[in-house]
């Protein structure tokens, strides 16, 4: 059986190329994950849209009666206000990176219809005795009446 | 054709390791500080995921070999790693999606790693769709080696999906440079379950391949000593 062997292997290896340059291309251009808080400003986006950034520490407030949750995010250039009624999880604290589902409402403020917590990728076992702390959420949750 | 009900002593050490690695896994390493229990999920995710992978690139090397030695032996291994990795890539999805809600705050998302991985699990299906079309045993082995070979360039992409693109999904905590981002004590547990989930992963390659042999040495088209 006589094969053509360069032949095949070269077309082999050009529809891999092409393959892994086409989604290359396309994830690149067309499916920007989220846009940063500095990016947002700049190209002034109003439309819906995700954003990621990082709690800034001490930002966080819980208010009871209107059940809103407002903290500042930074993407270390330009901060934001976040204000959302969903509840993230027990893993948002200060210094986390959040991505944010929702729109800018006026400049510098953003009204969030979704809270993900993106982890740290970051593990550290507990000490012998520890439990895990309850969740900053949980914390603000109780001590407001 | 009955088969001989036999656990072999190679298959009776993969399910020790595995039942050990359960167990330390989950009640003898400490929990991680941050996200507490949920977080040896990744004893199970990150291992079927490693795995999936392995299988993937054996598919990719006896496609290749049976293109260049034309001995359905190799095809054989390329069925059989192809369907295991599909089963480990179903695994890493599911348990994802369990560690996702209770640490994203989502059970799924088209996040870039999340959307490669779903398009790797449906390009390994239509690998088995594409075999089971074919009706003639060499010209499905051929057809399928090219397939796989194609097939495997979604490896790297999904690998590297989460340095190429923004997403949620977390960079790699293991595999990059320098020292991995987590403690040494989950690190053990995790090498260890990796271990321990490569011995099955042997196991059941063997196992497979063979039942492959057994349906070719019964097929009568094909000639003796295939």
């Amino acid at each position: 059986m006589n094969r053509p062997r360069t032949a095949t292997f070269v077309g082999l290896g050009l529809i891999v190329m092409a393959f892994v340059g086409l989604i290359a291309i396309s994830l690149t251009n067309a499916l920007v994950y989220y846009v940063t808080p500095t990016e947002l400003q700049t190209r002034s986006i109003t439309s819906s849209v995700r954003l990621y950034g990082i709690v800034e520490p001490g930002s966080v407030r819980w208010d009871s009666p209107s059940a809103t949750l407002t903290f500042r995010i930074t993407d270390g250039t330009t901060e934001m206000l976040v204000e959302s009624q969903s509840l993230p999880t027990g893993l948002f604290r200060d210094g986390i990176g959040v991505i944010l589902d929702g729109r800018s409402t006026a400049p510098g403020t953003f009204l969030a219809d979704e809270v993900l917590v993106k982890h740290s990728a970051v593990y550290q076992p507990l000490r012998s005795g520890e439990t895990v702390p309850p969740g900053l959420l949980d914390t603000l949750r109780a001590g407001t009446p | 054709m009955p088969m001989k009900a036999r656990v072999s002593t190679f298959g009776l050490l993969a399910g020790t390791a595995l039942a050990i690695t359960t167990i330390v896994g989950l009640f003898v390493v400490p929990a991680d500080a941050a996200q507490g229990d949920v977080q040896r999920i990744m004893y199970v995710h990150v291992p079927s995921a490693w795995l999936a992978y392995l299988a993937f690139l054996v598919t990719f090397v006896s496609s290749v070999l049976y293109l260049w030695r034309r001995e359905l032996r190799f095809d054989r291994l390329a069925i059989a790693a192809a369907e295991i990795g599909l089963v480990l890539t179903g695994i890493t999805i599911v348990t994802g999606a369990i560690w996702g809600k209770a640490t994203w705050g989502k059970w799924w998302d088209w996040d870039p790693r999340l959307t490669t991985t779903a398009i790797l699990f449906v390009v390994y299906a239509g690998y088995l769709l594409v075999r089971q079309s074919l009706g003639d045993r060499y010209r499905r082995a051929r057809l399928a080696a090219v397939y796989g070979i194609v097939a495997f360039v979604n490896v790297p992409i999904v690998h590297f999906s989460v340095l190429w693109w923004r997403g949620l999904h977390q960079a790699p905590t293991v595999i990059r440079p320098g020292d991995p981002s987590i403690d040494h004590t989950l690190l053990f547990e995790l090498l260890a379950s990796l271990l321990s989930f490569t011995l099955v992963f042997i196991w059941a390659l063997r196992r497979r391949t063979a039942l492959e042999a057994g349906r070719d040495a019964a097929d009568l088209t094909l000639g003796p000593g295939t």
